[in-house]
Parts: C-alpha cells; structure tokens; sequence
C-alpha cells in the first residue's frame, strides 16, 4: 500500500479529540496519522475544547477563535466536517452550513445536535425557525411541544432527524452504512459514497487467544462465561432486557459474569436500581468509564458481546467493529446498518414482540455451545480485516477528499454575505411620487395597489432581479418609475404560464418575486399555487404576493385571509405582514386598480417541505407531506442575462 | 315571604333596565355557552356589554354586536346586537357554579343559570392537538418512505439495467 500522497493538499478537519470521550473524536483520533500521511492536516476544535493527546507532530491544532480570524487563509483547504448527534460537534455547524465541504454522517439522526445549538441554548425560536425549515408547517406542529411546553417526546425526536440543512450544505458526504446512504440518497441523490467504519489499528494486538490472561490480570472468573456490553450504559442499549433475560437464565442454574464496560448515564438510565430490582447484584460487574487499553482487555477477556441498539439513528458501532475484529461472537438486533451484517458473522435477533424470548433462547444455545460461538467469532474477524482495515478506509476517504473542491476566495465571501441591507421606500416619498406620476396615468385594473403603495416591495439594487407575476406588465411601469428597477431586472411571468408550469423542469431561484394574483386561481387549490412560488425562490426569498379580489368568487375551500396565511405556511412560506385594501381611495383617480378589494402578504421562503392537504380544506382530511423540487424555467420566464446569476442551485435541492 | 321578596327583587331589576332604555333576550344555553341578543332602545348604535358573573367574578363578557339577519328581519335596529359568551369555569371548581347576566352592570336574569366546568371541550382541545401532531408526524413519515422506497426502485432498476 502506496501511502505516498501525489500531492499534499491541504485538509482542514472539524472535528474532537481525545480526551473528549465520544466515538467520534476516538473514531478520528485513528484515522488522523494515516490522513496526515497523505495530506496536510490542521484541526479545527471548539474553542473549550481540552487539550488534545495523541495528536501527530505534522498536524495542526487550532481553536475556532483561530480559524474564523484568518479564514481567508484557509480559503484554499479542503474542510471535512465529522458530524455526530451530541453537543460535542455543534461548534463546527456554523461553518459546516455556509462552507460546503466533505461531511463525515456519524448519526442520521441530528434531532439532539439541532436541539442542543437551539432551544436547549435557550433560543425556542430558533428551534422553531428550524424545524419549519427542516419540515414546513407539520414539523413545527409535531415539534410544538418542545419548544411549547418543554416536553421531551422521544418519539417527535426520532422521526424529526433534522438532517436536511446538513445534507444540502454539503459538498459530499461520507456515510458508514448503505443504510443511511441510501437515506441520504433519497433526499439528494449521488452525493455520498458508503465507507466501511475502520477497524480501529490496536484492535488486532489484542489477541482472542489470550483472552484466558485477560480474565486472570482483570480478576474475572474462569469457570463462568464471560457476557459484555461495551460503552456507555444508554437506554437505548437495551440494558434492561438483557438483565432481565439474564435473570431468568440464572434462575434455570445457568452461571456467567455480565460486564457493563463503560459509563453510566444516571440521568438517562439507572442501571445499579435495575440490577437490584433483577437480583443480579452478585453477577454484574459495572467498570465505569475505562482508558483505551482496558477497554479492549474487557472486551479480549469477553466470551460474549451483546451489542444492542434500539431504536437505531442510523449510527455504526464502533465498539461492535471492534469486537468482531478480534474474533468476538456479537448479539445485535437486525436493523439499519446492523443488518449489512453477514447473517455467519454476528447473531441477529429481529426487533420483535418476541425479541426478550428470542433474546433468551439464543443466549441459551450460545453458552451450551462454545464452538459455535468461536466460529461466529472466527468468520466475524475475517470479514472485518477484508472488508474494515484503515488502509482501505483512508484510500476511499483520499478519493472524496481528492475529488472535492476547496471553497475558494469566492464561495468564502458568499458563505458570509456581505449584502447590505435591503432598502425600503419611505411612505413620504410614495405619496410624493404618486401626486406628480400616478393620477395622470391610467393603469391596468391588473396592477394592485397595496403592494407599492404600503411599500411591500425592496428598491432595486445594481444586481437586484424580481420575478413578476401578474395578469400583465403593468406592476412594471411602477417598480421601474417608482423602485428604480431597469427593464432587465424584472422577469415576467404570466399567470397563464404560472398556473400551468410543469414540477420537472430546472431553474435558477429566485431572492425577491412580486405576484399580483387573481382571486380565481385560488379556487380550487391555493396551495398548490403557493408552492409554485416556493418553486420559483431560494430559500429566504421575500415574496410580495397581492390578491385581487373577485367578491363573487366562491372557492371549493375556505377563503379568508386566516385560511390564505394556512395555506402560504402550508407551502413553505412563512408569513410576515397581511395587509388589505385598497389602503387610499382618491375619487378623482383615473385608476379602477385601486377600487378593487386586495388582500397582501408579504412572507419569507423557509421550507422546502409542503403540506399539501392543511386542515382549512378538509376538517378530519389526513395531511399529506411532499418535499418541493425544483425546475428549469429558461422555457417560461423572460430573463435576459445581465451578467450574473442569481446564486443558490437547483443543485441544493435534487 | 322569600318568594314576594324575591318578586319584589325582580321587579326591581326589570325597571331598571327599562329605564336604561335596555332590551335583552337569552336564546340558547348550551355546553357552556350563553347566547342571545342585547341593545339600548334609546341608542340604537350602542352596543351594550354583556358579562357573565359568579359573585363578584366577571368570567366571561362580550360586546352584542354580532349581525344577525332575525333581527333585522324584525326591525330590531340595524341587526347587529347578538352576542354569545363562553365564560371561562376554572377546571378545579369540582360542582356546577350559578351565574348572572349582566347587561351594561346591570343584572338582566331573573333565574340563575348553573355551569360547569368545560371539561369536555378541555379534552376535544387536548385530542385534538394530539391528532394534529400524530397527523403530522405520520405526513411526514409517509413522505420519507415514499422517498426511500423511489429511490430503492431507482437503484435496483439501475441494478438490473447493468
């Protein structure tokens, strides 16, 4: 193996270190030698981060606080993010959402990690922002509870796993599942490639074939079957099934010695009173935290490992990679990346309502059959050293990073936008424009009033491009005489058009669109008019829309503006302003636009998940969830190019 | 006795309010909710203040200012003096609590009316809001499997493609 690098980019990693005890920063801690061999490695640690051990004399370590004062200089290093479900990770987000880079998808599942950076932060708004933008108006309903009354609904955690705004700023991905690739997949198709978690590089030195010493030196019995769950004591270890299948097989005279060879997590889950309640008092042996080289002596000196995990976040065991790479026979249940496991090389028990006597039964049959257990041990450590040695793990991490671009001066200066403030007109200066321009020219019934007029629309800036949507040009004469937009800033789309765009084709997203609507089009389906919009615009895109009112129209759904601000959040949008009008009547104008009824409402882009049957349609109607994809609509709208683009992709969303 | 003293009372009140020039009708009482109509005979832009009190505890009032066609059909002003008021009951008051009406201060029933606590409508709101959420948690569910499932069809298309 070939472990010279052509070329020795620049690799700048976000990620822990030992000591922090977590997996990834362990995880990290291996691998950091063999990337620091093939590039030149700087790692980025939050700024309360302990001193770090064990890090390689070529490496660099710096704290947040450095890397933000001379960001410029890290323009050209390729970022690679380590992302976990624990606090310990939240410093780099920051960064990792508007720096696109490799990100290493530890856990699927972000809720904890969001949360943490959010309402456990103290800001319940932000939490609230979050979750709209991660999953619409549904998320914030199933999510209301958190930020509402504090209340910690396992459940609402497990099927939130807030992982879109992660995916979506990613250059590319790096999952250790096809499981959680393909979920990944399944938002943003070809971004992630699978590698295999490593087999940590001291692993194999310690020997099954000494597993008699390390009974003797850790004081452990030889004539009883050694069982271990490795790791932190966390509920969701299934600890508790375990103890009570122990017990049972206990009171059939079967004798072992169970070791919990981590940390307890007392606030989470209070093992001693479970090992009391199980009479287990004589049996368990709980280690407390323990250094690397005990660890692995536990684990060496184990017959058994029973490496549950329920329910399943999408994470790989790092501890179970380890076990079965020095010949462990492994219980798991079958499920996520569990179950890419070859049936020969673990036990796996389905997740069922039989799963405690399933769990019982081959217990049993393991510890009356210790040559069966070795050989499932024995097939376990060869697939690990075929298919999970670092060599290959590192030269899969070489072809991504190879292949990703750095940032660059460009993409640093958009990720920390230096945008001034959008300007609007003062009330004065529309009053003033309107006595020496407007009552001398008739305009359009098409036109609206209550959008220039209550100054719901930005003044033109040099790069500014507004999408208009209207019956007819005529919004235009207004925002050119009044808003100082040119000609070619503005890009029409006619409601003919608009009502019948296709959902398949490629766009370029839009910052700011004025829609002035017909009451009709509403008739039927206001949502789906609404996600049109949220088709057309970025995220954070400001959409001025302004409903011209037909009083005789009657819709097949409710109709009010309460029902209209359901719909817009329905679609995405949420809403900032509702106006209506006509907000002045002059009865000398030579204008019908302003005698028509108007309902306006200037909102936000924020989500790309709509709801596509809210409840102001149908009481009793089942909500329907769909994420909005976006279109090309080169074909639709009249946009000549001026020169630059609108950033944000379509990229961000396929 | 009580019961001429009580007439006598109810006599009272009743000139009262007309002297206040004030006309007032309960039509319904139902789960909770008192509704009817109130107006100043001597005003007839006035919209009087209907309160619903248990002692000296005002838990419930509202303007009478609603539209309603019957009354102007009847050449009752311009129609817009209905009202409806849900007086809040605390959920902790164990039995049913007597109420007043009163219209502009002054006492308008002759009888008292007895409420209780809204447990029921307490329970609709928590269910509902239960269902909402599982509603959503289920929409959202549905449309990851949805997603999974296409993205499963793709691959094993591609797959057999090769």
């Amino acid at each position: 193996m070939n472990r010279e690098a052509p070329c020795r980019a620049h690799l700048l990693v976000f990620c822990p270190l030992p000591p922090k005890q977590n997996g990834i920063a362990d995880y990290f801690s291996e691998q950091l030698p063999y990337l620091a061999e093939r590039y030149q490695c700087t790692v980025v640690l939050e700024d309360t981060h302990p001193h770090p051990i064990d890090v390689p004399r070529n490496v660099l370590v710096v704290s947040l606080r450095e890397y933000l004062s001379r960001r410029p200089y890290y323009a050209n290093a390729i970022h690679l993010y380590h992302v976990g479900n624990n606090p310990d990770t939240r410093y780099l987000l920051p960064i990792l959402l508007t720096t696109p880079g490799i990100v290493v998808i530890h856990d699927l599942n972000l809720h904890h990690l969001i949360e943490s950076q959010t309402s456990r932060a103290g800001s319940h708004l932000s939490y609230r922002d979050a979750v709209f933008q991660q999953y619409g108006r549904l998320g914030a309903i199933a999510g209301e509870d958190i930020t509402d009354t504090q209340l910690k609904q396992s459940l609402t955690k497990i099927d939130l796993p807030f992982n879109g705004s992660v995916i979506d700023s990613a250059h590319s991905l790096i999952a250790h599942s096809d499981f959680t690739r393909l979920q990944i997949d399944a938002y943003q198709p070809g971004k992630t490639k699978t590698i295999p978690h490593h087999l940590a590089p001291n692993a194999p030195a310690y020997s099954r074939d000494m597993s008699e010493d390390y009974k003797r030196s850790l004081e452990l019995p030889l004539d009883r079957i050694i069982i271990a769950s490795m790791g932190f004591i966390a509920k969701a270890k299934q600890i508790s099934i375990v103890l009570a299948t122990l017990a049972k097989l206990k009171s059939k005279g079967v004798e072992f010695v169970y070791i919990l060879a981590g940390q307890e997590k007392a606030a989470e889950y209070d093992v001693s009173a479970e090992i009391k309640k199980y009479d287990l008092v004589n049996d368990v042996i709980v280690t407390g935290y323990l250094n690397e080289s005990l660890f692995f002596k536990y684990m060496a000196a184990s017959d058994l490992i029973v490496n549950l995990r329920y329910p399943t976040g999408g994470e790989t065991s790092g501890t179970f990679i380890r076990a079965m790479g020095i010949g462990k026979c492994c219980i798991i249940v079958d499920i996520g990346p569990f179950s890419e496991v070859p049936s020969e090389c673990a036990v796996k028990i389905p997740w069922s309502e039989h799963f405690s006597s399933d769990l019982e039964n081959r217990l049993q049959g393991l510890i009356a059959d210790r040559t069966g257990l070795e050989d499932i041990g024995s097939r376990a450590r060869t697939w690990i050293l075929e298919t999970h040695s670092i060599d290959d793990t590192i030269s899969a991490y070489s072809e991504v990073i190879d292949s990703c671009p750095a940032p660059g001066q460009s993409l640093l200066s958009q990720s920390w936008p230096d945008d001034p403030p959008l300007r609007y007109l003062p009330q004065t200066r529309i009053e003033a424009w309107e006595r020496e321009n407007y009552d001398q020219r008739p305009l359009s019934p098409h036109t609206g009033s209550v959008w220039w007029r209550e100054s719901l629309v930005h003044l033109a800036e040099t790069d500014s491009r507004l999408i208009v949507i209207a019956e007819d040009r005529s919004p235009n004469f207004i925002l050119r005489s009044l808003y100082n937009y040119r000609e070619e800033q503005l890009a029409f789309i006619s409601i003919e058009e608009f009502v019948s765009m296709e959902h398949d084709l490629e766009f370029d997203q839009a910052h700011s669109i004025l829609a002035v609507l017909p009451s009709d089009i509403f008739v039927f389906d206001p949502v789906e008019m609404f996600i049109r919009i949220n088709w057309l615009s970025r995220i954070g895109c400001n959409v001025a829309i302004s409903v011209l009112w037909d009083t005789h129209i009657e819709g097949e759904v409710a109709l009010s503006t309460g029902a209209f601000c359901e719909y817009l959040r329905a679609a995405g949008l949420m809403v900032d302003q509702v106006l209506d009008g006509p907000s002045d009547v002059s009865f000398f104008s030579p204008n019908d636009a302003e005698t028509i009824p108007e309902f306006c409402f200037t909102s936000r882009v924020a989500s790309r998940m709509s709801d596509r049957y809210p409840l102001p349609y149908y009481h009793g109607h089942y909500s329907e969830a769909k994420l909005i994809r976006g279109g090309n609509l080169d074909s639709l709208i009249n946009l000549p190019d001026i020169g630059t683009t609108i950033p944000g992709s379509a990229n961000d969303l396929r | 006795m009580t019961r001429i003293l009580d007439s006598l009372l109810d006599l009272v009140r009743r000139a009262r309010l007309h002297f206040r020039g004030i006309e007032f009708h309960l039509d319904t009482i139902s789960a909770n909710t008192f509704s009817g109509w109130a107006r100043n005979s001597k005003q007839s832009s006035y919209r009087p203040l209907v309160e619903i009190r248990a002692g000296g505890k005002v838990l419930g009032y509202s303007h009478a200012q609603d539209f309603r066609e019957d009354l102007l059909t009847a050449n009752i002003g311009d129609g817009c003096y209905g009202f409806t008021v849900a007086p809040a009951v605390p959920l902790d008051v164990p039995e049913p609590i007597s109420v007043d009406i009163y219209v502009d201060g002054l006492k308008a029933n002759s009888r008292k009316y007895a409420v209780k606590p809204a447990f029921d409508s307490a329970f609709k709101e928590f269910s509902d809001h239960i269902e909402r959420r599982l509603d959503g948690l289920l929409a959202l569910h549905k449309e990851r499997s949805d997603r999974e499932l296409a993205e499963i069809r793709k691959q094993l298309s591609a797959l057999s493609a090769k």
